[in-house]
């Protein structure tokens, strides 16, 4: 039965062509996104120069927080970094075998100058210079930072930005703006600075005063003349159960072009997983329908085999058997264009500026092998029904050629449609209560489900609507019209199949685009409808403003209204998981000058440190209630007990969480205002330059933009943002499908050349038969987008009803424009297939019979 | 289950009805025919187009169930007998040429004829596949595709591959239809042949006069029912007969 499997396998390559692309590109795509995915959580292997490299044995904080959900305790990492208490440093310098301890007291810090150039840096660091051995800097030109306001530079930096001996840096950090004065330039050994990093080092008591008071150290160096392992082992044994992480060698950390590929790579493992979870669900459905196709082509053969002694199951296992054969070629040819296409894709998404520098994916073995399994899987499952399709066929004579292919709803099929609708139906009703982050990912299962129930029940109502959705053009041309709307009606399996990858790429679009707009829309209208600040500050710096910016913006005298909000993040405990939230620190009776607060119960003024305003959102997920007592978990990981004195129906463009600015700061390493808020005499226009202002803002690093175009900007740099987001996700998808799409039209053109010639040898004109195939391609591209949006706006209300519960300007933004594109590249795949059997029965029409 | 045996009858079909289709869209292709062939005999069955030969070949094979009646092959009462059991006996029992050659275009004339009894399962031995070949006349084409014969000779491959088995029962349905009066002949030969020489039943439709006078008997269907039949016929008494049925 095997030697028929492959031999009927070798002579239908026609037919299996689509099924092994698909496949393989399916495949391809899983293992170069999984390459890619264990590439971005991985180190980048550059090493380099590293801050600790000349210590011993670093010794850091344990970043491991502990937060009590129900009655348990969940460790999520620590969204502040933790310091490590000064107590260790003075136990670790008498522990045998330490020469010396060297607390790092490095902070970020801005450098506020006149031309905004490009920084090949994406860390601007400050450390005092007793931090200069740990690396070590030593000084290459100058001298060394021992009085007050002086500074030395790393070469990188000195050479990047001009900077000399004798240059003054003016400097923005935590505690307030601060000149200083460059006395020297150091280097570490063997390079130029810390890659990726630019370093100031400042005198130690200038570098203490940048910071806040109290903030502890990131890390502690160790030195010793013994060997690092055993001193790492000793300090671990003294210190056990301390919390406490001691770490020698490479593990040391403080490499900052590690640390900054960790975090550039963070951003796009999400779309990566994303990318990989559609490409799973795209091959098995479109590997489920080649096959299934192919099948249906093959009823007659498979009738034949059937009629000469076949058993159903001999033909099971044959059917079977293919798709083992066919998905092992398909999945090892996948795996090794992925792993080649993973080199391509990296180096691309470090051309978008989508991930670090650096970025590279070399091969995982894990991942490949992975998706190898998961291609065979893809071809088994993708097998099942078309198997028993297939043998179920019975054993009368084959069908001739004429005979109407018929496709009926099968009881599997019943079932499928009745699994996938109830399972729409339970997201559907989950939906308006999911937690509004989960909302597009929710909309997303939910547009998959209802496309599986549409493409279940396809042979039912598919190729009737296709050919009422032609009937206008028929009247456009009479004769190949009305035998476009014939064959779309009569040809029911070709049409479903072909009208499922349509259905798909629009429905996955649409709720994709949808899901973008709809709540990029919405959340630009509701800021707008509560935003009163006239004008918005913000940071030219890597960091934040400092503290003399809100001076001198209250200094200015058109300004009447001022209010800032620093930010951190931390948790709050649900009945079962730590859920993430945002902090903001804010004056609670300035704010209400700059927001309107929507304010269901309480009053925000009298916020004071003791008491927190929550938004609704957080409310229903924890089930805290107005004036109950809540633990409030900052970034830290350290636990405050407060009231809520408060609760505003939505956050807005504010924090969740809203405490006093006092309060941030004892939770946050950088401390620093993202923006303030202010009012002035005057409501500006949106183009106003607002100079004054900003001639008083520029020395403090700040800039002053009228609150309206401030919204507008960002809202522009949002959408462009969650845009390419989509248009990644939906162009791979898209491209997948529309071969799905070629794959069925191709598959089915070698049995439609017999019709086209019967056709025209009853007097037919080419012009004809090429006028009935566009339209038939037309009508199915047309009906699968008709039902794909179908599908999208199921999905379009869920976004919009869960927007709505929190805000009042929901807006349903529909991408018609973007769904238009990817319809318009469907025809554009469909056009050319379609057209393929008339071309091939003008090459070789003598040969017309089957 | 242990199959009914009932009586030694190579083929027996009992008031046999096949509708077709429900409702509005309801054929009845077969009222309540029953028939009977012998042993070694060789039978035509000759009708109007539409008048449910082909329907009834099907039903005695056992490729199809009758909607009522009883089917009797090789000893075994099949309506009885679940889906795999019929194809089974049907593998065991019976071979089956159909108009258009039906071969698979992937295989080789001998893979194709080997290929009933791989999928029953059991080895072809070379030398079987030889001698039906040979019975053929086509053991010089053994290799060949089928794209690469001529339609009688792939005609000829169907009768082999119908025989490699060594059915008691052949069933040809219009096997020269497509043919031309040589090739017809040949394949006329050796059905004949498998009845007198193989003892075995031969059931074929036809609606070609000469070829049904290579019959020991002719059973004529009309409208679904048995409408006579002509044993020893000759070319001529086939053709008035039909004549008389407005076939
Ligand atoms: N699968 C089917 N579904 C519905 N009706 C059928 C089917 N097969 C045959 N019929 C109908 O049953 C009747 C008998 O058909 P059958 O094929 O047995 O005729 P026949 O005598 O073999 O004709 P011909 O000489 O033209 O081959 C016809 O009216 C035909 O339309
Ligand atoms: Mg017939």
């Amino acid at each position: 039965m095997l030697r028929v499997a492959l031999h009927t396998l070798w002579a239908r390559r026609g037919l299996l062509v689509g099924s092994f692309v698909a496949l393989c590109l399916g495949v391809a795509l899983l293992a170069s996104t999984g390459q890619l995915l264990s590439a971005s959580t991985s180190g980048s292997g550059l090493g380099g120069i590293g801050r600790y490299d000349a210590a011993a044995v670093v010794v850091r904080a344990d970043q491991e927080v502990p937060v009590q959900v129900g009655d348990r305790t969940v460790h999520p990492t620590a969204r502040e970094e933790r310091g490590v208490d000064p107590e260790v440093a003075d136990r670790l310098r008498t522990t045998p075998g330490v020469t010396d301890v060297v607390a790092d007291g490095s902070f970020a810090l801005g450098l506020i100058s006149e031309d905004d150039a490009d920084t090949p840096f994406r860390d601007l660091v400050g450390a005092p210079w007793s931090n200069a051995p740990l690396t070590p800097f030593t000084v290459v030109e100058g001298e060394e930072p021992v009085a007050p306001a002086q500074a030395v530079v790393s070469r990188s930096l000195a050479d990047a930005d001009g900077i000399t001996v004798g240059s003054t840096l003016r400097i923005s950090a935590p505690t307030g703006r601060q000149d200083v004065e460059v006395v020297g330039v150091a280097e570490p050994p063997g390079g130029t600075g810390i890659p990726g990093e630019a370093t100031v080092l400042l005198d130690d008591a200038t570098a203490a005063s940048l910071v806040p008071d109290g903030q502890l150290p990131v890390a502690l160096g160790v030195f010793s003349e013994e060997d690092p392992a055993r001193l790492a082992e000793t300090i671990r044994q003294e210190f056990a159960d301390e919390g406490l992480r001691v770490l020698h060698g490479p593990a040391k950390g403080g490499v900052a072009q590690d640390e900054i590929y960790q975090q550039g790579t963070q951003d796009i493992t999400a779309l990566l997983a994303m990318m990989a979870v559609i490409a799973l669900f795209v091959s098995t459905f479109v590997v489920a329908g080649t096959f299934g196709f192919a099948v249906s082509q093959r009823t007659g053969e498979l009738s034949l085999l059937r009629a000469l002694g076949a058993t159903a199951r001999q033909l099971r296992v044959m059917l079977v058997g293919e798709a083992l054969i066919l998905g092992v070629l398909a999945s090892a040819v996948g795996v090794f264009l992925g792993a080649a296409a993973a080199g391509q894709v990296a180096a691309l998404l470090v051309d978008a500026g989508a991930a670090p520098p650096g970025f590279h994916a070399p091969t995982a073995p894990g991942p490949l092998a992975l998706a190898f399994v998961l291609g065979l899987l893809v071809a088994l499952a993708g097998v099942v029904g078309a198997s028993r399709r297939g043998s179920g066929i019975s054993p009368t004579e084959p069908p001739r050629l004429g005979q109407l292919d018929d496709s009926r709803m099968t009881r599997g099929r019943w079932i499928t449609t009745g699994v996938c609708a109830a399972l729409s139906a339970l997201i559907a009703s989950t939906m308006p209560t999911a937690a509004a982050d989960g909302v597009v990912v929710f909309s997303f299962l939910l547009a998959v489900f209802l496309v599986l129930t549409l493409v279940s029940l396809a042979p039912l109502f598919v190729p009737a609507l296709a050919a009422i959705v032609v009937t206008p053009f028929a009247s456009l041309s009479r004769s190949s019209g009305f035998l476009a709307s014939r064959n779309l009606r009569t040809g029911m399996r070709r049409t479903a199949s072909t009208t499922a990858p349509v259905i798909v790429t629009v429905a996955l679009a649409g709720t994709v685009f949808g899901a973008t707009s709809i709540t990029s829309a919405t959340t630009a209208r509701d800021s707008e409808r509560n935003l009163a600040a006239d004008v918005i500050v913000h940071s030219t710096t890597a960091t934040g403003l400092p503290p003399e910016a809100a001076e001198v913006a209250r200094a200015a005298p058109e300004v009447v209204g001022l209010a800032s909000v620093t930010r951190t993040r931390g948790w709050v405990p649900t009945a079962t998981y730590a859920r993430a939230t945002t902090i903001g620190g804010v004056d609670p009776t300035a704010v209400r000058h700059t927001y309107r607060l929507d304010v269901t119960e309480g009053d925000p003024a009298t916020l004071d440190g003791e008491s927190v305003v929550v938004s609704q959102p957080v409310l229903d997920d924890t089930g805290w209630e107005h004036g109950q007592v809540v633990p409030v978990h900052f970034g830290d990981g350290r636990v405050r007990e407060l009231r809520i004195a408060a609760v505003l129906r939505n956050s807005v463009d504010l924090p969740e969480i809203l405490v006093t600015p006092e309060l941030v700061a004892q939770h946050s390493r950088d401390p620093m205002t993202a923006e303030l808020y202010l009012t002035l005499d005057r409501t500006p226009a949106d183009d106003d330059p607002l100079t004054e202002l900003n001639d008083a803002l520029a020395p403090v690093g700040a800039v002053a933009t009228p609150g309206a175009r401030w919204l507008w900007e960002r809202e522009v740099d949002n959408a462009q943002e969650s845009r390419v987001f989509a248009f990644v996700l939906i162009g791979m998808a898209v491209l997948y499908t529309s071969i799905a799409i070629a794959n069925t039209l191709l598959m089915s053109a070698g049995g439609r050349i017999p019709e086209l010639a019967l056709l025209r040898d009853s007097g037919a004109t080419r012009a004809q038969l090429v006028r009935m195939m566009s339209w038939e391609a037309v009508g199915v591209v047309l009906t699968g987008a008709l039902l794909g949006v179908l599908a999208a706006a199921v999905s379009w209300t869920g976004v919009y009803l869960a927007l709505a519960r929190t805000v009042d300007a929901a807006h349903l933004a529909i991408p018609w424009g973007d769904l238009g594109v990817v319809a318009g590249a469907c025809l554009l795949v469909a056009l050319p297939a379609s057209l393929l059997p008339v071309a091939l029965l003008g090459r070789g029409r003598a040969g017309a019979g089957p | 289950m242990e199959p009914e045996v009932t009586e030694d009858v190579p083929l027996w079909g009992s008031r046999l009805r096949k509708v077709y289709g429900k409702g509005e869209n309801r054929v009845p292709a077969l009222r309540g025919v029953t028939v009977s062939f012998p042993r070694a005999s060789f039978t035509a069955v000759m009708g109007p187009s539409g008048s449910g030969k082909s329907t009834l070949l099907r039903c005695l094979a056992g490729l199809e169930r009758p909607t009522e009646g009883e089917v009797v092959l090789a000893g075994t009462t099949i309506s009885v007998l679940g889906e795999p059991d019929i194809t089974r006996l049907r593998r065991d029992r019976v071979g089956f040429v159909f108009q258009s050659y039906n071969l698979l275009p992937a295989l080789t004339v001998r893979q194709n004829v080997e290929l009933p009894m791989r999928l029953a399962g059991r080895r072809p031995l070379r030398a079987d596949v030889e001698l039906v070949l040979d019975q053929v006349g086509l053991a010089d084409r053994a290799t060949a595709r089928p794209a690469q014969l001529s339609g009688g000779q792939q005609q000829r491959v169907a009768v082999a591959r119908a025989l490699v088995s060594e059915p008691s029962v052949l069933f040809a349905d219009e096997p020269t239809g497509a043919l031309d009066t040589n090739s017809s002949r040949d394949v006329m030969a050796l059905l004949r042949d498998a009845a007198d020489r193989h003892s075995r039943t031969v059931v074929m439709v036809t609606h070609d006069p000469v070829s049904a006078a290579w019959a020991d008997r002719v059973v004529f269907l009309s409208d679904g029912e048995v409408h006579g039949e002509l044993v020893a016929p000759s070319a001529a008494a086939v053709a008035e007969q039909m004549t008389t049925l407005g076939g």
